[in-house]
């Protein structure tokens, strides 16, 4: 026993010495973190604002300019200007100069005057289906908050029904996607450095030559592989350190739930990435594979993890494929920590997926990975 | 099957690779003490040989009994007994010379006080006590050679594996080499070693020629160049080569 311990305590100390000696390793293990959860807490924001807006309006009256005023003070939409008519229109989408087009047709003031029917008409470039949705949403509320406002002046002094929906949103008040979404990138970021990093560690081995210096020491599959994983459990808390910091004290992102929790789900999922890089380095024969394979299970495991298309939204056979998705629960668990603060009792599922599919990995490769050539 | 004496003993030992058999029905028996020489052209099949020898390989078919270990059935034990410095140089270039004698020490369980002790005692044989802190990735070929070879002897093992241990090493490291060879055998320490070099199959008691996967010759050097009626090994090993078979 005692004796097992030293042993995984030299392998230990061996991947600890060369993550240090290896420059480049140290800067991406320091410095990437930051970067990363920076930059890409920019970028992935899914708050549409300001999207260019474009107006053809062929009634000229005060009540078509009203319209137009409304939408020229909503945030969604940033009003570029008139455009002359259908050729305009086109050639303006077309360039992607503007995204959305406001139509107002002639005679809109004079129907409305009548009480008849009419529409305006909103065109939207559909290449970025999720912005165009929703601005089309707050479109169509803009439009019809200035129908009803028409017909509580004409209906002036008469007592309406008054019918509004008050939307009290928890956890999230501003609905700011970047609450979301960054705590959503610290788990992307772990993923990624924990799976790919153990992945190779163990090709490069096989290439080195040294798995077969290895291989004729009588140390066990077991010694072997914890002394190689646990050297990164401790890199991962780590860089995780990091990471949230940047979510504290960049983005401020709450944290309401507690410390204790995250770590231990943390290193629940940790056995997940790190028994996927241990059994692709089993099966790959060289490090290139070995960075595809996990690329490839990773792009899967990130698109299908409910982060930036809701599970709910998948087709049934999808949400069922979502099981077997360790990122699925851990992201999960991250954000409600995160914005809501739950407790253990809320992450039953979560605990067990992870507890399932971590050392189903890891037995897998330890099975798969053989000191003896066959 | 007589195992008690014997380092190695073999047989019918066999290897293929899909249809093609790389060694083929192997017998031979090496004793304690001995130096083994095993030589052979490119392919002859003498690192297949070895690795099945030392576990790292399966035996598609044969027995094979390392210091009284059947391999063929449990290749782990035999492990904490044996050293092995493949073909290849195969320590980690990241670390220091210290710190990969260090590593492997502490892999075969070595107690602290027992590895810091045969660490600085190897190095002060080997001569590298000056380059203990030198990253192995900077050290020359012969100094890599030394190192490789003391990794390999940190737990004084009873038998020794060396395949091409003197490959891209100038004559004066390989004379020293093989000096440290024969002070290892004196000791009581087997060892198996393959070569290219004709002058250096001089060294070692029993030689064995390899051709095709088999064994075309075994004896000793002086026993070898008498039965070919030859000067040197190199003319021994050419009239195998060119006759292509053994008496
Ligand atoms: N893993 C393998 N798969 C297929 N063929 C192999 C494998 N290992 C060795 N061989 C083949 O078996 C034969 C014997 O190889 P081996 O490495 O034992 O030769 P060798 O005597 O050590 O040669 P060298 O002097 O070049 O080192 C060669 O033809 C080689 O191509
Ligand atoms: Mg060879």
């Amino acid at each position: 026993m005692l004796r097992s311990l030293r042993i995984i305590g030299h392998v230990f100390r061996k991947e600890i010495l060369q993550v240090v000696r290896d420059r480049q390793m140290l800067r991406m293990i320091l410095i990437m973190p930051i970067l990363q959860v920076i930059l890409l807490g920019y970028a992935v924001t899914i708050d549409v604002k300001y999207l260019p807006l474009g107006v053809v309006d062929y009634d000229h009256s005060p009540e078509s300019r009203r319209l137009i005023e409304d939408f020229r003070h909503n945030e969604t939409f940033d009003l570029r200007g008139r455009l002359a008519g259908p050729g305009a229109v086109r050639e303006a989408l077309d360039s992607g100069r503007i995204s959305a087009v406001l139509i107002i047709p002639a005679g809109f003031a004079s129907s409305l005057g009548r009480a008849e029917p009419v529409s305006v008409q909103m065109l939207m470039d559909g290449v970025d289906s999720n912005a165009s949705l929703i601005a089309a949403a707050h479109a169509r509320g803009i439009v019809e908050s200035y129908g009803l406002s028409l017909v509580r002046e004409r209906l002036a002094g008469r007592q309406l029904p008054d019918l509004r929906p008050r939307v009290t949103v928890f956890y999230n008040p501003e609905l700011a996607s970047r609450f979301y979404m960054v705590p959503g990138i610290v788990v992307i970021l772990l993923t990624m450095l924990t799976s790919l990093v153990t992945g190779i560690g163990l090709v490069r081995e096989r290439e080195a030559g040294t798995l077969e210096q290895l291989s004729v020491t009588p140390i066990r599959t077991v010694q072997l592989l914890l002394g190689k994983i646990l050297p990164f459990v401790l890199i991962a808390y780590f860089v995780l350190a990091i990471a949230i910091s940047v979510c504290l004290f960049w983005f401020g992102v709450p944290m309401r739930g507690s410390w204790g929790l995250l770590a231990i789900f943390s290193f629940l999922f940790l056995f997940n990435t790190l028994g996927l890089g241990l059994l692709v380095s089993t099966i790959a024969r060289s490090q290139q594979q070995a960075l595809f394979m996990t690329w490839f299970t990773l792009i899967f495991g990130i698109m299908m993890s409910g982060l930036f298309f809701p599970i709910e939204n998948m087709p049934p056979i999808m949400q069922q494929l979502t099981y077997i998705n360790p990122l699925r629960y851990f992201l999960a668990v991250v954000r409600e920590l995160f914005l809501k603060g739950s407790g253990v009792g809320a992450f039953r599922l979560e605990t067990a997926g992870l507890m399932m599919l971590g050392p189903l990995a890891l037995l897998l490769a330890g099975l798969r990975f053989r000191k003896r050539a066959r | 099957m007589p195992v008690e004496e014997a380092a190695i003993q073999t047989r019918t030992l066999t290897r293929t690779f899909g249809r093609f058999t790389a060694v083929d029905a192997v017998s031979f028996r090496v004793e304690r003490g001995e130096v083994f020489g095993l030589l052979g052209a490119n392919g002859a099949g003498k690192t297949t040989t070895i690795r099945m020898l030392t576990g790292l390989l399966r035996p598609s078919g044969g027995e094979a009994w390392v210091v009284g270990v059947p391999v063929h059935s449990a290749p782990e034990s035999v492990k904490p007994r044996i050293g092995y410095m493949s073909q290849k140089f195969s320590l980690y270039e990241d670390l220091t010379v210290a710190e990969n004698l260090t590593f492997f020490g502490g892999v075969y369980g070595l107690p602290r006080r027992v590895l810091a002790h045969r660490r600085a005692e190897l190095l002060d044989l080997f001569d590298l006590t000056e380059l203990a802190n030198r990253l192995t990735s900077q050290l020359a070929a012969g100094h890599r050679q030394r190192l490789a070879l003391a990794s390999a002897l940190i737990h004084r093992p009873q038998l020794l594996f060396l395949d091409e241990p003197t490959g891209g090493i100038d004559p004066i490291s390989r004379r020293t080499f093989w000096r440290m060879i024969a002070g290892l055998a004196e000791e009581g320490t087997t060892v198996m070693v393959t070569t290219h070099y004709m002058d250096e199959a001089e060294y070692c008691h029993r030689l064995a020629v390899m051709r095709d996967g088999r064994i075309v010759a075994v004896g000793s050097p002086r026993d070898l160049r008498r039965e070919y009626n030859a000067a040197t090994i190199e003319e021994v090993f050419l009239a195998i080569a060119s006759t292509g078979g053994g008496s």
